[in-house]
């Protein structure tokens, strides 16, 4: 694991935020996208680089010496291509004069695509449904330095992602290897050699070529498809800039005042607060026992009425005890539950949530509780059931920080229904994730 | 190392806000807005009220221990019917702590059961009505070089003075809720963590915990939880790998008007003073602080194994992924049972960054994963999956059990209300072969 300060090499002296282009990003050394005019277009650099590459027939390159893809312990290459079991060829080729330096990617008839370093196969994956017929497969070859290493020959982890854009199929593979020896050479995208060695035979659509790892995650949501960004009402603060901790930068320097160091260390601290946040409750429950109206009513010592309530009735199986640190506000909850009617018509069933100061009779006790009724025939052995409820709930506390968990169960809450008899509920997980809602207008709130 | 210590309790921390307004540019350096900037990160780690290991009904409406009308205890030469006090091991989880943080525990019971006492030979007797439950913790520093532990910390359960044999249970409606007993298991930590430098500056930053939940007798537990609580953070002078505590000291001087690595040159270094030390502190706090994402234990509790070590694995002979609760279950999708990762909270700027690089559309986080597991015959593989494209395999090699470990990504949710992230735990087994799980732990990060 590199040291605090060794984490500022994940950005480059050159990078910035571009801010204009997409998908070039602070560590994107080239990026070539295919606007119509095939490889007269790919090989103009849209990084923040804007150094155009040469181009032959079906390929594009840089001629040695290509310094800025000399990389030795982290770099991420995404190729947008189309292809069938027939294509053969190379994605690309950093081409050293000596093999151990090379690193490439490789496709092979049927569809298997291979990471090469240091002459050896590092990965291989076939293409998810590769088949006679040309298909769209965005292909993602990432390294990072192994947090697991324990010597030389697993120093660095790659992943290997390929995702069939047509189908949604996805596959990946996940090795661990040498760290590739330093050494400049030319840079060819699409073949083995700057005159065209070992061309890759399918269509290409786009490339790009960073110095950082990248998730498969963010792949897909530049690649593959599209995704839009889910909407919240609370506060996500989160870290927005890495810090340039490295006394290279000069920020502790003779002839520097504190004011930059300090601000982003402000900033950071800020955004730092709710980090350590985890689940009050993560379960997928051990014990999924199925519950009835007529267990729900039966006398049960384990089972009692919802405080200040007469139809919902509160399981002790699922009662939970957990800290709420200072830095939260409210819950999003979520239950799994199963709802089938084993005769007849979907009976309505109401789900609830309680966040409890105290236990139900205590002295001090409050309570904030959401509902959902579902009215659902959830089929055996189709589905097993679904997440409900899915609200936020104020968190009730008792001086100590702790709040006390709960979920109820009510059959038919507006006596809507005349086969309650019928009505079969399991409930198979819930969660409960801490958050802060800002207050809306009044004195601003510090977290 | 060095004798002398860095010291900063975490509790009680009330620091002032901190926000980059009040260290504008173009303003005169002030050293009041720096120092709340200093003070307030300590703050960080002393929020932590993480749930690291639970254990109770878990969704059972009956408890493990038997009921008082099972038989009488006193069944000389009979079978056992009631638990003895052998412990058994109901929950086991690794994590790395927090940062100056040691445990509690939090226990919610109603009135033990009946408990046997094996004489040997197969005779049992009446050996009264009460439970025990205890949590073990093992450190491990972060160099890996020094250990203590299990260090034991246990809480007694009376009978609940029902039936024959005095551990009856309850019968009348909602009575279980009616009787509900709580009490705090407090200072989970090694003896001497609080009162001796040489250990706490050990285990103060980057330590590897270990914490088990075991059983005697007959406690019947409704839930617990395990959580860390701060505690202090110590250091010895001369440290200068990764610290998550600045540590500020109060009675030195303002900082000087430029940056610096250290500040007074005495009897030892003072490394905390200058902004080096602010700038490793927030790096590792942003690196390293982070959810538990979730525990698993095989322990069931409807299962009524009172006179077993520790429960049955989660097995399997199938050589394609099984959900590890439920073989008819095989794929991932975001509708099914599972666990949450909720770490909207802790993204990263280089995964994550909402303008650049995943633009608020999806969240990424590094996981190690910890399976408490074995394989025979042919190796078997555990899957910790949160997305179509992001999951976490563990090789379970053909040996004795252990606990295998690997780190990976896991998708997030992008903000705590984000419905979104469901976790699935799959496992299968090679050719002829068998996998068997006990226990699974996820925690944020790659581990230091």
């Amino acid at each position: 694991v590199p040291g605090w300060g060794a984490w500022a090499a994940l950005w480059g002296a050159e990078s910035y935020q571009q801010g204009y282009e997409p998908l070039a990003k602070q560590d994107t050394l080239y990026l070539g996208v295919d606007g119509g005019g095939g490889i007269t277009d790919l090989a103009v650099d849209l990084s923040q680089y804007d150094d155009d590459q040469a181009t032959g027939a079906t390929w594009h390159f840089e001629a040695a010496p290509a310094t800025r893809f000399n990389l030795t312990t982290e770099w991420c290459g995404e190729f947008d291509v189309d292809c069938n079991d027939t294509d053969t060829g190379r994605f690309f080729t950093y081409d050293c004069a000596t093999a151990a330096s090379d690193y490439y990617l490789n496709l092979a008839a049927g569809g298997v695509v291979t990471a090469v370093l240091n002459s050896t196969t590092v990965a291989t994956l076939t293409l998810p449904g590769i088949a006679v017929g040309d298909q769209q497969y965005v292909v993602q070859w990432s390294v990072q330095p192994n947090p697991l290493t324990t010597g030389a020959a697993n120093a660095l982890r790659s992943e290997l992602c390929a995702w069939n854009v047509d189908t949604g199929a996805f596959d990946k593979a996940v090795a661990t290897h040498v760290v590739r020896p330093a050494e400049t050479g030319a840079m060819n995208i699409w073949a083995a050699r700057t005159t065209g060695t070992t061309p890759f035979t399918g269509v290409p659509h786009a490339v790009r070529f960073g110095e950082r790892f990248h998730s498969a995650s963010e792949a897909y949501v530049d690649f593959v498809a599209s995704v839009s960004e889910p909407s919240t009402v609370i506060d996500t603060t989160c870290e927005h800039e890495s810090l340039p901790a490295d006394t290279t930068t000069g920020i502790h320097g003779r002839d520097n005042f504190h004011g930059p160091a300090a601000l982003w260390a402000a900033d950071k601290v800020n955004r730092l607060e709710r980090r350590l946040l985890s689940p009050l409750y993560n379960k997928r429950f051990r014990d999924t026992p199925t519950w009835t109206d007529a267990l729900l009513s039966a006398t049960d010592a384990k089972v009692r009425a919802a405080p200040n309530e007469t139809q919902y009735r509160m399981v002790l199986g699922w009662l939970q005890v957990a800290p709420a640190p200072e830095t939260c506000s409210h819950l999003w909850v979520r239950c799994h539950v199963f709802s089938r009617a084993g005769a007849g018509a979907a009976v309505p069933v109401g789900v609830r949530f309680y966040s409890m100061s105290a236990l139900p009779g205590e002295l001090g006790f409050q309570e904030a509780h959401v509902t959902e009724v579902v009215t659902r025939d959830d089929e055996v052995g189709v589905t097993f059931g679904q997440w409900d409820v899915e609200s936020l709930v104020p968190i009730k506390r008792n001086a100590d920080g702790k709040t006390y968990l709960a979920i109820a169960l009510c059959v038919d809450p507006e006596s809507a229904s005349a086969n309650d008899a019928n009505s079969q509920i399991i409930v198979y997980g819930c969660h409960a994730v801490p958050c802060f809602k800002p207050v809306q207008g009044g004195f601003p709130v510090a977290p | 190392m060095s004798d002398e210590y860095k010291v900063r309790k975490l509790r009680d921390l009330d620091p002032p806000a901190a926000t980059p307004t009040t260290l504008r540019a173009n303003s005169l350096m002030r050293w009041s807005p720096l120092r709340a900037v200093l003070e307030q990160q300590d703050h960080v780690p002393a929020t932590s009220r993480r749930k690291v290991a639970e254990y109770g009904l878990n969704g059972s409406n009956t408890w493990h221990v038997p009921d008082d009308t099972t038989g009488d205890p006193n069944n000389a030469g009979g079978a056992q019917l009631y638990p003895d006090d052998m412990w058994r091991l109901v929950e086991r989880q690794v994590f790395t702590l927090t940062p100056g943080c040691m445990l509690e525990g939090h226990v919610l019971y109603v009135g033990a059961g009946t408990v046997q006492k094996d004489t040997g030979g197969g005779f049992f007797i009446h050996d009264g009505a009460w439970g025990e439950v205890r949590v073990g913790l093992t450190l491990t520093s972060a160099d890996g070089l020094s250990t203590t532990g299990p260090h034991y910390f246990s809480l007694l359960m009376p009978g609940s003075g029902k039936g024959d044999y005095g551990g009856g249970e309850n019968e009348g409606g909602g009575e279980d809720w009616i009787t509900l007993q709580e009490k705090l298991i407090k200072s989970i930590q090694p003896d001497d963590f609080a009162t001796d430098a040489t250990v706490s500056s050990v285990y103060s930053e980057g330590a590897v915990a270990e914490v088990t939940i075991e059983l005697s007798g007959a406690p019947r537990i409704a839930h617990m939880a395990v959580y860390e609580m701060p505690l202090v953070h110590v250091q010895a002078h001369d440290a200068s790998d990764e610290q998550s505590v600045h540590a500020l000291p109060a009675g030195l001087a303002p900082l000087t008007s430029r940056p610096v690595e250290k500040g007074v040159d005495g009897v030892y270094a003072e490394p905390r003073f200058g902004t080096t030390r602010m700038m490793n502190v927030a790096a590792t706090q942003a690196e390293h602080l982070g959810p538990i994402i979730l525990g698993i234990s095989c322990w069931e509790e409807d299962a009524g194994l009172f006179d077993q070590a520790e429960g049955d694995p989660f097995t399997t002979t199938s050589t394609t992924f099984d959900d590890l609760y439920d073989s008819t279950n095989s794929t991932w999708t975001a509708d099914n049972p599972g666990h949450i990762v909720a770490a909207s909270h802790a993204q990263l700027h280089r995964l994550c960054d909402e303008n650049m690089i995943l633009r608020g559309e999806a969240a990424v986080i590094p996981v190690t994963v910890r399976v408490d597991a074995q394989a025979s015959v042919t190796a078997g593989v555990v899957r910790v999956q949160s997305s179509p494209y992001e999951w976490v395999d563990v090789a379970i090699p053909v040996a004795a059990r252990s606990d295998y470990t690997a780190v990976g990504y896991l998708y997030s949710q992008v903000h705590a209300d984000h419905a979104a992230a469901n976790v699935q735990v799959f496992f299968k087994a090679g050719a002829a072969g068998t996998t068997d799980v006990y226990y699974v732990s996820v925690e944020f990060g790659h581990g230091r």
